[in-house]
């Protein structure tokens, strides 16, 4: 915005007339915003034919993109998806992977393709590491509110990205071991009790919660610990 | 042929074997590709959402240019069997949803090494090198031993190489009832048809396109009436609810149909996978409850469930079968010598104790037949 704001826009955004009569941003979508937040009054674009497809438009942003801009898993994502959305398979592979960095392997796109499908926030989280490629995946396979309650669960207790991929991916396996929403696991009066505990310290919370899924995933194994603890 | 094969791929090198022609000659209906073709193919499969499914019809002929025979993959920490792999090629056409195969290799097609006479002669060079050693050797650890055979034939070729060996053993494991050329040939007792078996449930819902069991057992029983040694290996065990007696049922059915004596091993194994194998199985199957389970690691970075569970199950399974069978040859693959100890009384401390016990296993069936 600052550069805006003392040189003006050097490369003009590139936009397309929709049907509509809406003008609708090919590229440089942020350098539109940046302009309207400083109210500048008129802005200098250069205008594509209305009936180029597209997927061409796609083609000129992702160059354009990719040349100046370093892509997080997240990023990737969002591309890929798009990608295989306008593109045959082999051309996506061809054309785009091997800048993207993308092995050109069928599971690996539908992993990314998954990942693209997140809503912002758990983009967000991806890009900036509060969760883990593995976690995202696993998030991906939830309901919408699903999720959304396990990135808030385990915000809340303070997780780092590794024990949010414990603690996600153990409720995930219960869930389907069981053939239970994963969310009954977390409102069970036993889970309850640890989280609506507020007497303890948060850590001490987040370890009991942590302690209480082991318990449930790994029976034999807790039974062993309570053993051995007992002796000692 | 059971499994249909769409396509077969030729490696330049590989388009003038014998075995090349023998098995294009059998699939007129099948499209071939040969040489650069193939890598552009190859390309276009690997980029398909679920390249495995696909590539369980297409049939890569090619020459093996590694090591033909090969020791068992095990990993430390755990007591191997120190089979040796004879390796015939990779890849299964059958489509076991817990099949390790998946998350093993990275190429999905199936692929046979049709240098023949250079596997022939390897095997040989290995029996006389090491005349005094004892050879258990397999064809089934990479692929299925039988599921090809209808194409290839190579199973038959080798009952007659072995029939005639002093110091080795063939065990050719399989979950097909593909057996009928194998009963023309006389083993004289130094071959072993193993059936990979199951409980019922395991079977009829995870091991997609293997025989029925009851046709597993069939083919057991004609195999034995013909000479041959039988194996059978439990493996993987699934617990799953009911496993108890639903495992117990399958052990029944065999003694039922075949003479104890004859059987020269029962292998014992609880699913264990690499941690790569669960997202592999639930991208291809959707949710595969049993891999969520509660699996630790393993010493050797290996899924497993708790040791006293795995003790459990084999307890269970191998008082069943010393109801039947008490001098059965049971032997537990990849476990460690504690769970040995305490499932089945039997201090097995090593590889070269296992080794020797399943040596002696296999010898004294070959000096019951002379």
């Amino acid at each position: 915005m600052r550069s805006i704001e003392q040189v003006g826009i050097l490369n003009p955004p590139i936009v397309q007339e929709r049907a509509s009569g809406e003008l609708t941003p090919v590229l440089g979508r942020r350098r539109l915003q940046a302009a309207s937040q400083i109210g500048l009054a008129k802005v200098e674009v250069r205008e594509v034919p209305v009936d180029m497809p597209e997927n061409h438009g796609f083609t000129m942003a992702f160059w354009d993109n990719v040349s100046h801009r370093e892509l997080n898993s997240a990023c990737v994502g969002v591309i890929v998806k798009r990608l295989l959305e306008l593109f045959p398979r082999s051309v996506v592979a061809r054309d785009f992977l091997p800048t993207l960095g993308v092995p050109p392997l069928g599971p690996r796109l539908e992993r990314l393709s998954a990942l693209g499908s997140l809503e912002d926030k758990f983009l967000e989280a991806l890009a900036i590491g509060r969760i883990r490629e593995k976690t995202a995946l696993i998030l991906s396979e939830l309901q919408p509110e699903e999720r959304a309650t396990l990135l808030e669960l385990t915000e809340g207790l303070g997780f780092n990205a590794n024990k949010k991929a414990e603690v996600i991916g153990e409720l995930f396996d219960l869930s389907i071991f069981h053939a239970r929403p994963v969310l009954e696991f977390v409102r069970s009066a036993e889970a309850q009790a640890v989280l609506t505990d507020l007497q303890i310290p948060l850590p001490e919370q987040a370890n009991r919660f942590r302690e209480l899924l082991r318990s449930w995933k790994y029976p034999e194994l807790s039974g062993r610990e309570g053993k051995s603890r007992t002796r000692k | 042929m059971k499994f249909p094969i769409e396509q077969i791929w030729i490696d330049e090198d590989a388009r003038d074997e014998p075995l090349t022609r023998e098995i294009v000659d059998k699939l007129p209906t099948a499209k071939v590709f040969v040489g650069a073709e193939c890598a552009q193919k190859a390309w276009e499969l690997n980029l398909e959402p679920d390249p495995f499914s696909r590539g369980k019809k297409i049939l890569r002929l090619m020459k093996n240019k590694g090591a033909c025979i090969k020791p068992c993959p095990g990993t430390p920490h755990y007591v191997c069997c120190g089979l040796e792999i004879l390796h015939i090629g990779q890849g299964c056409p059958m489509d076991c949803r817990y099949c390790a195969l998946q998350a093993y290799f990275n190429r999905p097609v199936l692929e046979v090494f049709v240098n023949l006479a250079d596997l022939m002669a390897a095997l040989n060079d290995h029996l006389k090198q090491d005349a005094n050693k004892f050879h258990r050797i397999c064809t089934g650890e990479f692929t299925d031993s039988l599921a090809l055979e209808p194409l290839t034939g190579l199973s038959r070729r080798l009952v007659d190489v072995f029939s005639s060996q002093k110091n080795a053993s063939l065990e050719i494991k399989t979950k097909t009832d593909f057996i009928d050329p194998l009963l023309e040939v006389d083993p004289r007792g130094r071959v072993i048809l193993s059936f990979s078996v199951n409980s019922m449930t395991v079977a009829r819902q995870e091991e997609r396109r293997a025989a029925p069991l009851e046709r597993r057992l069939k083919a057991a029983v004609l195999a034995q009436r013909a000479g041959y040694h039988i194996g059978f290996h439990f493996d993987p065990i699934i617990p799953l609810p009911g496993w108890e007696d639903d495992y117990c049922r399958t052990i029944d059915q065999i003694f039922n149909c075949l003479d104890p004596s004859s059987i020269v091993w029962i292998s014992l194994g609880v699913l264990r996978f690499v941690s790569g194998l669960k997202q592999v199985a639930r991208e291809r199957f959707g949710p595969v409850p049993y891999f969520h389970d509660g699996f630790l690691r393993g010493l050797d970075g290996k899924r497993r469930l708790h040791e006293d569970r795995r003790i459990e199950i084999y307890q269970q399974l191998s008082n069943r079968i010393r109801h039947y069978a008490p001098e059965a040859a049971i032997y537990l693959c990849m476990e460690s010598p504690y769970v040995w100890h305490k499932a089945l009384g039997i201090s097995m401390q090593s590889d070269d104790n296992l080794t020797a016990y399943l040596d002696e296993a296999a010898i004294k069936q070959n000096r019951s037949i002379g």
